[in-house]
């Protein structure tokens, strides 16, 4: 039998990988994208069922391995402080994200320039835009225009409602003078392309039944389907394989019978996140590249950005939200942009984190020795019932090439393909920047009437931005791809996912790595004739 | 593997659950021993057996002596002995009683998943952001 041959295969169907398909699809080229995990079905959402809360901690777990589902890969974080988040499956991790959309700052781009610390990008604001603004059109953006701490953004559905809980953060935030605004969000507060506004389930972090959040199952892929892109689901990537010349030749992959499949290609696009791409890339070697594929530099796997959280709670005498409601509703950038004289380098977001469920209210309050155990329980339990809210700092991790995604030499997946490793330690930076978000939240939280307030640093459950381990830059010597994604090395090899963060400023990832991935497929597109020049 | 839980180590850990969360007249809620949500509990104890096991050797008892001592001793003793093993029957008694109809009714909430009936949300007083649309633009140019 002929081997299987196309132009393009796109590995992993997830945030990038869905932006960069339904872009390339207006080419005609064929393309298959390649998915280790399943299509989601939303009839099967936690939030549909009565043990909502409890699924969260097992089948929708965001950790992979306690979720252990069949499109998940084990990975040992014994040596990380922080914790992977993960979806494997078609949307990616934007099945279960919170769908918080801020961009980057024009100062992100700039960042050795501006302040001393890691590198510039090759790129800047102004190339990215067009891309940010074309990716919110398709996923469907929520906020309010006119935000003082960031440039001008198009127009969008109207923003989440704050909420009682909301509404007290706020409060708190203008009792100190400091910024705050409403998100911007995927979060639909009105019927967008097909999907139908929140109604407030208060579960987006464990698939958004509803399809109100943009999940890009639900966004990109019927378009880009629609278009002739193929998916195949349960069809995992062993390596990548390559010719003397160099080139990419195509992937080896198990598919959902767990038969060896090769399929040729013209172009491979790498779209498995910060922490599958590298692991992909280590395991593809060969003679030829026999440290890993496009690790010339030796960079592949390095310079593992987390973005370290803290999260910072207070519990009022007020009534606020509970469970209800998205999680999304308001951030402030006060303590965005550099100032030395806090202490560190670079800066943070605070995005606010509504309340909790009636289970997660329990467990919560037993960590934080909230709740006793007998006669008193009761009591207790209803002090901290719908009483509780409160936010997260999200801290800009800056690049260190200890930090690093490695194979594990023991640890393999269902197929036996190595599996990923992690080391990672938290900078003295970093530390000082949670410190710092813990005391100025703590005093907003006051402010707004909370009478206790806990906080919890770092976030171990919260690494789910994954970034910087194949980063993008001129120099061949000091990054993985060039300034429009394409391997050094290997010139039809092609990386979109947030591995090519060279920094990872302070706000959450998804929009600026789909204004990637739809920027990198529009460099593909304009220089077709000669691309591997 | 652990073995299964034994009838008289399931009357332990009832007894367990009843002396961590004890029926509330005044709050009008069952205790996690009830009937109902104790079913709930052991079917979801799988991966609690060992601990349940350290705990009542801690707790000086042989099996299925727990259920002999009253409430209020036992959740003395365990107050006193509190330690992990203590803390994750507990996560276990929480994580389904919290679920149980008549207790989020007591709590206000209706007894039933999120979807598709969602709840409503308020939206807050529009004046709240009059003093930061008041703010020059902040955002640091990079040129
Ligand atoms: C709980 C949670 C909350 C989050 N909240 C937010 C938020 O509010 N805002 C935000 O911006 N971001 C958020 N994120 C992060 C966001 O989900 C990611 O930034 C985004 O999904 C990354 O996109 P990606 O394309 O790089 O990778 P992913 O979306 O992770 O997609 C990678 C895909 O590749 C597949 N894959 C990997 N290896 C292989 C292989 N060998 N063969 C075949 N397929 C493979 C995977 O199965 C996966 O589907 C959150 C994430 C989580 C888990
Ligand atoms: S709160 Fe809104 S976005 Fe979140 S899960 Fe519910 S309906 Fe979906």
């Amino acid at each position: 039998m002929a081997a299987e041959s196309v132009d393009v295969v796109i590995i992993g169907a997830g945030a990038s990988g869905a932006a960069a398909a339904w872009s390339l699809s207006d080419t005609r080229m064929h393309i298959v994208c390649l998915e280790q995990g399943d299509w989601p079905d939303p009839a099967r959402y936690p939030s549909t069922g009565r043990d909502w809360e409890l699924r969260a901690m097992s089948d929708f777990s965001f950790n992979p391995n306690q979720r252990r589902n069949p499109g998940d890969y084990p990975i040992n974080e014994d040596n990380s402080p922080i914790k992977i988040a993960n979806f494997n499956g078609v949307g990616g991790g934007t099945v279960l994200y919170a769908g918080h959309f801020p961009r980057f700052h024009p100062s992100d781009f700039r960042v050795r320039s501006l302040d001393g610390v890691g590198e510039d990008w090759p790129i800047d604001y102004a190339t990215l835009e067009p891309f940010y603004d074309e990716n919110d059109r398709i996923m469907g953006v929520s906020g309010l225009q006119g935000d003082p701490a960031n440039p001008p953004r198009p127009e969008r559905m109207k923003p989440i409602p704050l909420g009682r809980a909301g509404a007290a953060v706020a409060r708190g935030f203008n009792a100190k003078g400091w910024h705050w605004w409403p998100s911007d969000s995927t979060v639909a507060t009105e019927s967008h392309g097909g999907r139908a506004p929140c109604i407030n389930l208060g579960h987006c972090l464990h698939g958004c039944a509803q399809g109100a959040k943009a999940s890009t199952d639900i966004t990109y892929w019927p378009l880009a389907r629609r278009a002739g892109v193929e998916v195949r689901t349960r069809c995992r990537v062993r390596e990548i394989t390559t010719n003397d010349e160099g080139m990419a030749t195509g992937v080896v992959y198990y598919d959902a019978e767990g038969g060896e499949r090769f399929l040729g290609a013209e172009v491979v696009i790498l779209a498995c996140n910060g922490i599958g791409t590298p692991r992909l890339l280590l395991n593809s070697t060969s003679k030829r590249f026999p440290d890993g594929l496009a690790n010339s530099s030796g960079l592949v796997g390095r310079n593992l950005m987390f973005h370290p959280y803290a999260y910072i709670s207070g519990r009022f005498e007020e009534t606020l939200d509970g469970g209800r409601g998205p999680s999304n509703g308001l951030w402030s950038q006060e303590f965005y942009e550099t100032d030395l004289g806090r202490g560190f380098v670079r800066g943070f977001t605070y995005e606010f984190s509504r309340g909790q469920g009636p289970v997660m209210t329990a467990l919560s309050g037993l960590g934080r020795g909230q709740l006793p155990i007998g006669a008193g329980h009761h009591e207790a339990y209803r002090r901290l019932h719908q009483k509780t809210t409160g936010m997260v700092a999200i801290c800009e991790d800056l690049p260190e090439l200890h930090n690093r995604v490695t194979l594990d030499p023991n640890l393999k997946d269902a197929h036996g393909i190595p599996a990923p490793r992690i080391d990672y330690t938290l900078s003295d930076n970093s530390r000082r920047m949670l410190a710092f978000a813990i005391d100025r939240a703590s005093e907003v939280l006051k402010a707004a009437g909370a009478v206790h307030v806990h906080s919890e640093s770092p976030l171990s459950i919260g690494g789910w931005h994954l970034m910087g381990t194949a980063r993008m830059g001129l120099d061949p010597a000091t990054s993985v791809v060039n300034e429009w994604g394409r391997s050094h090395d290997v010139r039809n090899l092609f990386i979109i996912d947030g591995s090519v963060f060279v920094t990872s400023a302070g706000v959450n990832p998804t929009s600026t790595i789909q204004a990637l991935a739809l920027y990198v497929a529009d460099a593909i597109k304009s220089r077709l004739a000669n691309l591997f020049d | 593997m652990t073995a299964p839980l034994s009838p008289a180590e399931l009357d332990d850990l009832r007894a367990l659950a009843g002396a961590m969360i004890p029926a509330s007249q005044a709050h009008g809620v069952p205790g996690a021993d009830d009937a109902e949500i104790f079913a709930e509990i052991a079917r979801g104890a799988g991966t609690s057996a060992d601990a349940l096991r350290r705990l009542t050797a801690t707790l000086g008892e042989g099996p299925g002596t727990l259920a002999r001592l009253d409430r209020e001793t036992l959740e003395a003793r365990l107050v006193q002995t509190w330690g992990p093993d203590a803390g994750a029957l507990y996560a276990l008694a929480l994580m389904h009683y919290y679920r149980d109809d008549r207790v989020m009714t007591a709590l206000g909430l209706e007894p039933r998943p999120p979807f598709p009936l969602g709840h409503p949300l308020e939206d807050a007083d529009p004046a709240l952001l009059a003093p930061v649309k008041a703010r020059v633009p902040f955002w640091r140019p990079a040129t």
